[in-house]
C-alpha cells in the first residue's frame, strides 16, 4: 500500500532546515551590528554563524538520504533536492559575508549605518516572508503567488537600499579601494535576498509542475 | 493440444508488450511493486477475459473457417511475424498479426469475410483517434475539476496513486476482454476448447508474458512520464482502457499500444506539446501496413506447405507426436 510517511518526514525536515538557515541568518545579523557597534565580541558571533550552517548542512544531507531512500514520486525528487540546496545557500551566501568581514574589515562610515540597518531589517523580512510562502507550499495554500509576490516586493526594496549604498559610497571621498571594498560588502551581503527571491521562483515552478 | 504452445508464446509477446502500456507508469514511477502489478494484471485481464472476451472471440471465428492445423499455423505465424517486427523494434499489434495471419490461411482455399475485415480495418484507424479524443476530453475535465485549485505534493500523490491503480486495474480488465481473443481465439472457433478455457489459458499466458518480460518495456515506457507528467500520464492509461473497453463491446480486437500513443498524442495537443514525434509516428505506420501482411503471407506459405506436401505432412505428424509424447511425459 502506498504510503506518504517519508514525504511528510521530508517535508518536516525542510521545515528545520529553514529553521536552520534563518538562525544562521539571525546569527549573522548579531554579528554585523556587533561589528557596526565596533563590539569585538563579533568574532565569537562569526563562530556560530560557522555552527549555524553546519547545523544546516546536516539537515540539507538527511534530506538527501530520505530522497534516496523513495520520499516522492522519482519526477519529483531532484526538485526537491533542487529547493533544498537553494535555501542551503542563503546560510551559505550568510556564512560568506560574515568571513568576508572577519578577514577583510571593510570601515563602515556613520553616513551608511542607517542605511545598513535598514537593509538588515529588510532582509529580515523577507526571510520571514520566505517561511510564509514556504510553508503555503506545503500546505498546497491558494495564496501561494500571493506570498511570492511579497518576497520580490521586499527584495525590490532591498536593491533599492543597496543602490543607493552604492551610490553614496562612490560620491563620498574615500580612495578607490576602499570604495570598492564597501561595494563588495554590501553586494554580498544581497546575495542572501537574491538567492531567496531564486528560491521562490524554484518553488513556483515545482508547484506548477505539481499542479498539472 | 500441443497446438495450443503457439497460443501460449502469442499471450506471452502480448503480455510482455503490453503490460507496460497498463502498468509501466505506476512501476516506474514506483507508485506500485512490479509484483503487485503483475499480480493486479492478472487477476483483471482473467476476468476481463472471462466476462467479456466471447464477443472477440466471435469476430475472429466470423473472419474465414479455419481448421485446427491452420489454427496451429496461424497464430504461430501471426507470433513469429510478431516477433520478427519485435526485434526490428517496429511497434506491432498482435490484433492485427492474427487478423492478417487468419486472412492469409483463408484465402489458401477459400474467399475470408471481407466485410468483415473492412469493419475491423476502419476500428483499427479509429483506435488511436479514439484515443486521442477520449484522452483529450478527460484531460479538459481533470483540468477544469482537479487542478482548478491547488493541492499539495503529498495530496496529489494520494490522488495519482488511487487513479493508477484504478485505471490499471481496468485496463488490465479492458485488455482481457478485448486481447485474449489473440491468443486462443482460432482454437475457440475450432472446437479444440471451450471459451473458457481459451480464457483462462489466455489470461494466463498473458500474465506469465507480464511477470518474466515486461520489466524493460515498462522502463521504456515509463519514460513517458517526463514528458506529459503523471497526471497526464494516468489520464493516458485511463484514456486507452475506455478505448479497449469500447472495441471489446464492440467485438473487435485492437492494439493496446496505438491506444495508448492516441492518448498521449491527445494529451501533447491540450498542453501544446508535440507527445509522439514523427518518427514514432512513421514506425507506427509501418508497423501498420506490415503486422497484418507478414503474418498473412506466413500463415498463406505456411498452410500451402501443409496442405500440399507430402514430406512436411509426415515430418509435420512426426514432430507432433514427439512433441505430444514429450508434453504427457512432463
Amino acid at each position: 500500500m502506498f504510503s506518504d510517511k517519508k514525504a511528510m518526514e521530508v517535508e518536516q525536515l525542510m521545515i528545520q532546515h529553514l529553521v536552520d538557515v534563518g538562525q544562521t541568518l539571525m546569527e549573522a545579523h548579531n554579528m554585523v551590528k556587533d561589528y557596526l557597534a565596533a563590539d569585538k565580541v563579533f568574532k565569537q558571533e562569526s563562530y556560530q554563524v560557522h555552527k549555524m550552517e553546519q547545523k544546516a548542512d546536516v539537515t540539507r544531507r538527511e534530506i538527501g538520504l530520505r530522497l534516496y531512500e523513495g520520499a516522492f514520486l522519482p519526477i519529483y525528487r531532484t526538485d526537491y533536492y533542487d529547493i533544498v540546496d537553494r535555501t542551503d545557500r542563503i546560510a551559505n551566501a550568510a556564512e560568506l559575508f560574515c568571513d568576508f568581514l572577519v578577514l577583510t574589515r571593510p570601515v563602515f562610515h556613520d553616513t551608511l549605518l542607517e542605511s545598513i540597518t535598514a537593509l538588515l531589517e529588510k532582509n529580515k523580512e523577507t526571510y520571514d516572508s520566505l517561511n510564509v510562502f514556504f510553508k503555503a507550499f506545503i500546505d498546497g495554500d491558494d495564496k501561494l503567488l500571493e506570498y511570492k509576490q511579497r518576497v520580490e516586493l521586499l527584495e525590490k526594496e532591498i536593491d533599492a537600499i543597496q543602490f543607493s549604498i552604492v551610490r553614496t559610497i562612490f560620491k563620498s571621498d574615500l580612495p578607490k579601494a576602499d570604495k570598492f571594498h564597501l561595494k563588495w560588502a554590501i553586494d554580498k551581503f544581497c546575495r542572501m535576498s537574491d538567492l531567496m527571491e531564486d528560491l521562490t521562483d524554484r518553488i513556483e515552478v515545482l508547484a506548477a509542475k505539481i499542479k498539472m | 493440444m500441443w497446438r495450443l504452445t503457439s497460443s501460449v508464446f502469442m499471450g506471452w509477446s502480448l503480455g510482455a508488450n503490453d503490460a507496460a502500456n497498463i502498468f509501466g507508469i505506476g512501476v516506474t514511477s514506483r507508485i506500485l511493486k512490479f509484483r503487485t502489478a503483475t499480480f493486479l494484471l492478472a487477476l483483471f485481464v482473467l476476468l476481463g477475459a472471462w466476462f467479456e472476451g466471447s464477443r472477440c472471440f466471435e469476430t475472429l471465428g466470423r473472419l474465414g473457417d479455419i481448421g485446427l492445423n491452420q489454427a496451429f499455423i496461424v497464430t504461430f505465424a501471426a507470433a513469429v511475424a510478431m516477433t520478427i517486427l519485435t526485434v526490428l523494434k517496429i511497434p506491432a499489434s498482435t490484433s492485427q498479426a492474427i487478423v492478417g495471419a487468419i486472412i492469409g490461411a483463408t484465402l489458401v482455399a477459400s474467399q475470408p469475410n471481407w466485410i468483415q475485415l473492412v469493419t475491423m480495418v476502419i476500428c483499427w484507424i479509429l483506435t488511436p483517434v479514439g484515443g486521442a479524443l477520449i484522452a483529450w476530453l478527460m484531460y479538459m475535465i481533470f483540468d477544469a475539476i482537479v487542478s482548478r485549485r491547488r493541492r499539495s505534493t503529498r495530496v496529489m500523490q494520494r490522488f495519482l496513486y488511487v487513479t493508477m491503480v484504478v485505471s490499471g486495474c481496468f485496463g488490465a480488465y479492458a485488455l482481457g476482454a478485448n486481447n485474449v481473443a489473440n491468443t486462443t481465439g482460432v482454437y475457440v472457433n475450432t472446437g479444440l476448447i471451450t471459451p473458457e478455457t481459451g480464457a483462462l489459458l489466455g489470461a494466463l499466458s498473458i500474465a506469465l508474458g507480464a511477470a518474466t518480460f515486461s520489466r524493460k518495456v515498462m522502463d521504456t515506457v515509463g519514460n513517458r512520464i517526463t514528458l506529459i507528467g503523471p497526471q497526464g500520464a494516468v489520464i493516458a492509461t485511463l484514456a486507452h482502457s475506455i478505448t479497449l473497453y469500447i472495441y471489446a463491446h464492440i467485438g473487435v480486437p485492437v492494439s493496446s499500444s496505438q491506444a495508448i500513443v492516441g492518448a498521449v498524442a491527445g494529451i501533447g495537443m491540450v498542453r501544446g506539446i508535440r507527445a509522439v514525434n514523427r518518427k514514432v509516428m512513421r514506425q507506427i505506420a509501418v508497423g501498420w501496413m506490415f503486422t497484418p501482411v507478414l503474418a498473412g503471407v506466413f500463415a498463406w506459405l505456411g498452410v500451402i506447405v501443409l496442405e500440399n506436401t507430402d514430406l512436411f505432412r509426415v515430418c509435420f505428424h512426426a514432430s507432433a507426436k514427439v512433441f505430444s509424447s514429450f508434453l504427457s511425459f512432463w
